[in-house]
């Protein structure tokens, strides 16, 4: 008998090995999340705040005031100045080609990020600035003769990412399709960020008669990664993407150009 | 066959010769008894000595009325009615039996009453054939003993065995099968000592004429072979609780070592290692997924499996081209005697099977299972659906829309063996299953629509497995032992999300568009391989063999008509040989099996040597010590897509020494067993390395100019260690046994960070609690499990960020690599089976309930951000499920 309990200590002795340093749960739920989008014709705003912590039963977005945040470029410094609720604004108008670097210390840690703003999609046109789309009633066999689409064309010579948002821009405009309570049509729409030089708007896409702002964005890859899901389950959850250095979130250039559509029945 | 030839021989001339004396010899009276008591009183009646199975005999009942019947007649019609033959011997005896009983085998296999005299011959050769009595099937993997002695052999997969040095003719064979009772053969001086038949009987309650055997054997036997070695019986499935279908994934899950805390895989976690690092093996192919309706259940059909052989680590260098573990799945030959099927059907699916002797050398079995979707299938399948975030497409759900979601799965079996002499053996095995969720929402466009355009949405997954081998084995003398194949196997999956629309131009021309997301994973294996064993002397027998794979894989990944995302073409050829030697000294008690294999695969164009050792001493009739050890190569992968939510999120890729390292493991196990006759203690320790080891992301990855998808393998190494322990009452009415295992998978992945972190499926303890129990004609059991929570990763907190367009995006800031552990996992089921007659065929009913206390077992979490606040939401494995089984067969 004693053989045999000796021989089980033997088989536990082998199963004990060293121990080596494990995973342990980390600092980042401090870091704070930056939203900027820098785009030239517009001031730049930079909004701060802290992230939701998993497990609290507060419902508000606690904003991180008072900071000294920063944007350079080519030697030059812009301080931002704290408007209100973790909004940053500078007085500067950036500049497309140009590279801008945002930093600011938080918890006593440097968070920096850097963009560069993209050029102007140029050459962009379209193929019908109105569109006439019949109107839709229920149980009336729905559209009878649908419209051909919108086409959009622009140069996209280095194969940037680009972006396009359509968006109804009147005060009060008649919904193309019934209006529930439940059911409100969106009064934007827009394409995936994808690597094109042209886009088709179907006209079964929009939900408003009245003006629509077409806009054609350059962007930079960091902007299209915001698309990348990073699932949101334990088997699959992994870090999402950021270009922020010590920090969450998104510092990005875009550039953008508009035409207008007109919808009318 | 010159035996065989001269025993029919003489069987038809003693029945030709006796018919003249039979022939003279009337009945003319009422005969109305048990069997037994109406030969008895002919035999009174006409001194014409009878020879049967009294207990048998006193079981059937018989009435007739013979009217000046001859003798030889009558005893011909009342053996067509009772299934029954009869034969006179020269001394004049009539002897009576079962129609498919082999009289030289019932004879060898009688206890002789008192001494059996000199031994005529002495330290000869000895071989056989081992079958079972009802089917014909040849029957693999028996151990066979010389009684008294170190004597034993086991025997080859087509049922024949050699024992060498055979100490003298008098001695006694003792056959040990699981799920057969222990069967004895009686050498004599008149016995043969080539193809030596030997018929074994199935344990399983045949309710009728034969008596039900008190002895009960285990239905998963984890001793008497290598180490790690694990044994079952699929014809005792039915006793165990189910799911629905009687899977011997499932069961084998109970075992210590095995996980069984994955109701989302069939396929096995053994010993700290993930289902594709098992390589599973039916007839000879190697199937690559073996998961059915999302891994609920295994693609394979137990009504089609004969034996199953399951090493957990450390096998023998006859199998490589894996980690962990592998499965030897032979399959069943069909009935050589007569026809015979049977079916079953269960809450889910229904299985049919058909055994057909073409001759006496030429058999085939079908089986054939598909799921419907009643109740149980419904249950299983919004258990599945409700955590599928894929199957809904909320912004396509209108008006015109509406939802019919289709999902089926289907395998079949089919198996003809050739014994065309008795050297050989042709088996040609084929088998395909196929699962299919079409989740398409059908779309009635009004009129004015369909006259301009069409337009579909697609949103089907299918995948499954087709595989066929074609083996010749080949008994050349009494030493040596050949077994050959070619095969197929292939695999696919699957995915199909994408919508179509298709405009009609006023030309009359059509233009399609299609949206969308395809998936596109197709594996070949085309391989060959040629096994040989030569028995040097009774303490050494040779092993060797090679092999060639050749592997084609494919897999792609699309987004709408043109964009390709990923088109992975890989193809590679693996050439293998193998030599080990088993080594028996010191009168058996000590084995010995040093083994070398060699793998030279094409695409790193290198060699890979692993060697392998495993050794057991048993130190007394009741303690085995073991120690094993081995190199493992592995050079496919399945990798999981991690942003996938279906029921395939697997693929296979070819390894490439590059970005995607060949696998390998280094792997000890040291144990012991103290076994008595009814008891089983088994304890193994083990400790594995693991190198090359991937996971794998596609993404976006962004760069300054360009953003695009790329393939990311992240590789890494790992640890794993464990001890398993397994106390098993094996024999009697009540048998089972507890199996815990106390494990620690860690992996490190530089991606990570450079510290260890468990891996998802690291388990720390897992118990199970296994019982079963015979009470006439019931059968019932009840297990229980419980695991330790699995490791996780969990976000620490989420933001949300406005985009252009205006809408925001969710963003989960996570944890370090698997920081938090679910919740242990645990579950009772119980199961009740009653034997029975339907329509004079044996028939079952089993009832089960699995999770009897509805325990809610976490599978995954799932995080929002929901009004500024992060929520998580618990997606749960089953609740309690019941199941009814009926099941049947003609004999």
């Amino acid at each position: 008998m004693h053989k045999f309990l000796y021989l089980l200590l033997g088989l536990s002795l082998f199963s004990a090995c060293e121990k080596a340093s494990l995973n342990s749960p980390s600092d980042s739920i401090t870091r704070p999340v930056v939203q900027a989008f820098l785009q030239p014709g517009a001031t730049p705003s930079v909004k701060i705040t802290q992230q939701l912590p998993f497990g609290s039963s507060d419902t508000v977005v606690h904003t991180i005031d008072n900071l000294s945040v920063l944007i350079e470029s080519n030697g030059q410094q812009f301080p931002l100045e704290f408007v209100d609720t973790g909004t940053y604004v500078g007085n500067f108008v950036p500049i497309a080609g140009q590279t801008y670097s945002l930093s600011f210390t938080y918890n006593g840690k440097i968070v920096t990020a850097q963009t560069v703003i993209p050029s102007k999609p140029t050459g962009l046109t379209t193929s019908a600035t109105s569109i006439a789309i019949p109107p839709f009633t229920p149980g009336g066999g729905g559209f009878i003769n649908i419209p051909d689409p919108i086409n959009l064309s622009w140069n996209n010579p280095d194969n940037a990412y680009c972006l396009v948002v359509i968006s109804n821009i009147d005060a009060n405009s008649t919904s193309i399709f019934p209006v529930t309570n439940n059911n409100i049509p969106r009064r934007i729409f827009r394409s995936q960020p994808e690597q094109i030089s042209g886009y088709e708007i179907n006209a079964r896409s929009f939900r408003y008669y009245g003006h629509h702002n077409v806009i054609v964005y350059r962007l930079n890859p960091e902007y299209a990664s915001l698309y990348d899901n990073s699932g949101n389950s334990s088997q699959n959850l992994v870090s999402p993407f950021t270009n922020i250095v010590g920090g969450l979130g998104i510092f990005t250039g875009v550039n953008a150009d508009t035409v207008h559509v007109y919808v009318h029945q | 066959m010159l035996k065989w030839l001269l025993l029919g021989l003489f069987i038809v001339t003693a029945q030709l010769l006796s018919a003249q004396t039979l022939s003279d010899i009337k009945l003319n009276a009422l005969y109305s008894g048990k069997m037994d008591e109406v030969l008895a009183k002919i035999s009174t009646e006409t001194k014409v000595k009878f020879d049967f199975d009294q207990t048998k005999f006193s079981q059937i009942e018989l009435t007739d009325r013979p009217f000046n019947e001859a003798l030889d007649h009558w005893l011909t019609g009342i053996c067509k009615d009772k299934k029954l033959k009869w034969y006179q011997t020269k001394d004049g005896v009539v002897h009576l039996l079962g129609m498919y009983e082999n009289p030289e085998a019932n004879t060898l296999a009688a206890k002789p009453k008192g001494s059996r005299g000199e031994p005529s011959r002495k330290n000869f050769t000895l071989s056989g054939i081992i079958k079972d009595k009802a089917s014909g099937e040849a029957l693999p993997y028996v151990n066979v003993r010389v009684l008294g002695t170190a004597i034993v052999a086991l025997s080859n997969v087509d049922g024949h065995f050699t024992l060498l040095n055979v100490p003298a003719d008098t001695s006694t064979l003792e056959f040990n099968y699981l799920g057969y009772h222990r069967a004895h053969v009686y050498l004599s001086q008149n016995s043969p000592v080539e193809r030596l038949p030997v018929e074994m009987e199935a344990e399983i309650t045949d309710l009728g004429e034969i008596t039900v055997s008190a002895e009960r054997e285990e239905l998963l036997q984890a001793s008497g072979g290598s180490t790690s070695l694990l044994k079952m019986s699929p014809s005792k499935l039915a006793t165990l609780p189910s799911l629905g279908e009687h899977d011997i994934f499932r069961a084998f899950q109970l075992m210590p070592g095995i996980s069984g805390a994955n109701e989302q895989s069939a396929g096995l976690y053994v010993r700290g290692g993930t289902p594709d690092q098992v390589l599973t093996l039916f007839d000879g192919f190697t199937v690559y997924n073996v998961d059915h309706m999302f891994g609920f259940f295994s693609a394979f059909n137990s009504n089609s499996i004969k034996d199953v052989q399951l090493f957990k680590g450390v096998f023998d260098a006859k199998y490589g081209g894996r980690l962990a573990a592998v499965m030897d799945i032979t399959g069943k030959d069909g009935n050589d005697r007569s026809f015979n099927a049977g079916g079953e059907l269960s809450l889910l699916s229904a299985n049919l099977w058909m055994e057909q002797p073409i001759s006496p050398k030429l058999t085939t079995i079908v089986t054939f299972r598909k799921s419907y979707q009643g109740p149980l299938y419904t249950s299983l399948f919004d258990a599945f659906k409700k955590s599928n975030g894929t199957t809904q497409q909320p912004e396509r759900r209108g008006r015109f829309t509406g939802t019919s979601v289709v999902s089926w799965f289907y395998d079949m079996n089919v198996k003809t063996t050739w014994k065309p002499t008795a050297k050989d053996v042709v088996s040609l095995s084929f088998y395909t299953g196929k699962d299919k969720l079409d989740n398409s929402p059908k779309i009635n466009l009004p009129s004015g629509f369909s006259q301009r355009f069409n337009f579909q949405i697609t949103d089907v997954t299918d995948w499954g497995n087709t595989g066929g081998s074609l083996k010749w084995s080949r008994r050349y003398n009494k030493k040596l032992y050949s077994n050959s194949l070619i095969s197929y196997s292939t695999y696919f999956s699957n995915r199909d999300r994408s919508n179509s629309r298709t405009e009609n131009n006023p030309d009359g021309t059509t233009t399609t568009f299609n949206r969308g997301i395809k998936e596109d994973n197709r594996l070949q294996d085309f391989s060959t391989k040629s096994d040989w064993e030569l028995k040097l002397s009774d303490q050494s027998v040779l092993e060797f063999g090679g092999a060639v794979t050749y592997n084609k894989i494919k897999y792609s990944f699309s987004q709408n008509d043109t964009t390709i995302l990923l088109d992975r073409n890989s193809s590679g050829l693996t050439a293998s040989a193998y030599v080990q030697d088993k080594f028996s000294f010191h009168k058996g008690r000590v084995k010995l099996i040093p083994g070398l294999r060699t793998d030279y695969f094409s695409p790193t164009g290198k060699p890979y040597f692993e060697p392998r050792l495993d050794f057991q001493y048993q130190m007394n009739k009741r303690i085995t010590l073991k120690a094993a050890g081995g190199h493992y190569a592995q050079f496919v992968k399945r990798v999981v897509r991690e942003d996938v939510l279906t029921g395939s999120r697997d693929f296979w890729i070819l390894t490439d020494g590059a970005k995607l390292p060949v696998a390998s493991s280094n792997q000890f196990v040291g144990g012991l067993a103290y076994e008595t006759k009814d008891w089983l203690f088994n304890a193994e320790a083990y400790y594995k390395t693991l190198d090359g080891i991937s996971e794998y992301s596609v993404r976006y990855v962004p760069s300054f100019q360009s953003l695009r998808y790329q393939e990311n393998f992240y590789n890494g190494t790992g640890r794993v260690r464990g001890l398993d322990l397994l106390l098993q009452k094996k024999y009697g009415r009540y048998n089972g046994w507890i199996a815990y295992t106390l494990g620690e998978v860690r992996h490190n992945f530089p991606i990570y960070g450079q510290n260890d972190f468990y891996a998802s499926h690291d388990v720390t303890h897992e118990f199970k609690f296994v019982n079963l129990y015979k009470w006439k004609r019931w059968d019932f059991s009840l297990a229980f499990i419980y695991a330790s929570g699995r490791p996780y990763t969990a976000p620490e907190g989420g933001y949300q960020i406005k985009l252009l367009d205006g809408t925001y995006q969710d963003f989960l800031n996570v944890s370090t690599k698997n920081a938090y552990r679910l919740p242990a996992y645990h579950h009772l089921d119980l199961a009740a089976t009653y034997n029975f007659r339907f329509i004079n065929s044996p028939a079952s009913l089993s009832a089960s309930i699995y999770n009897v206390y509805n325990h809610k077992n976490i599978w995954y979490r799932e995080y929002q951000i929901v009004e500024n606040q992060l929520i998580s939401t618990d997606v749960n494995y089953l609740g309690r499920t019941p199941n009814l089984t009926f099941s049947i067969k003609l004999r």
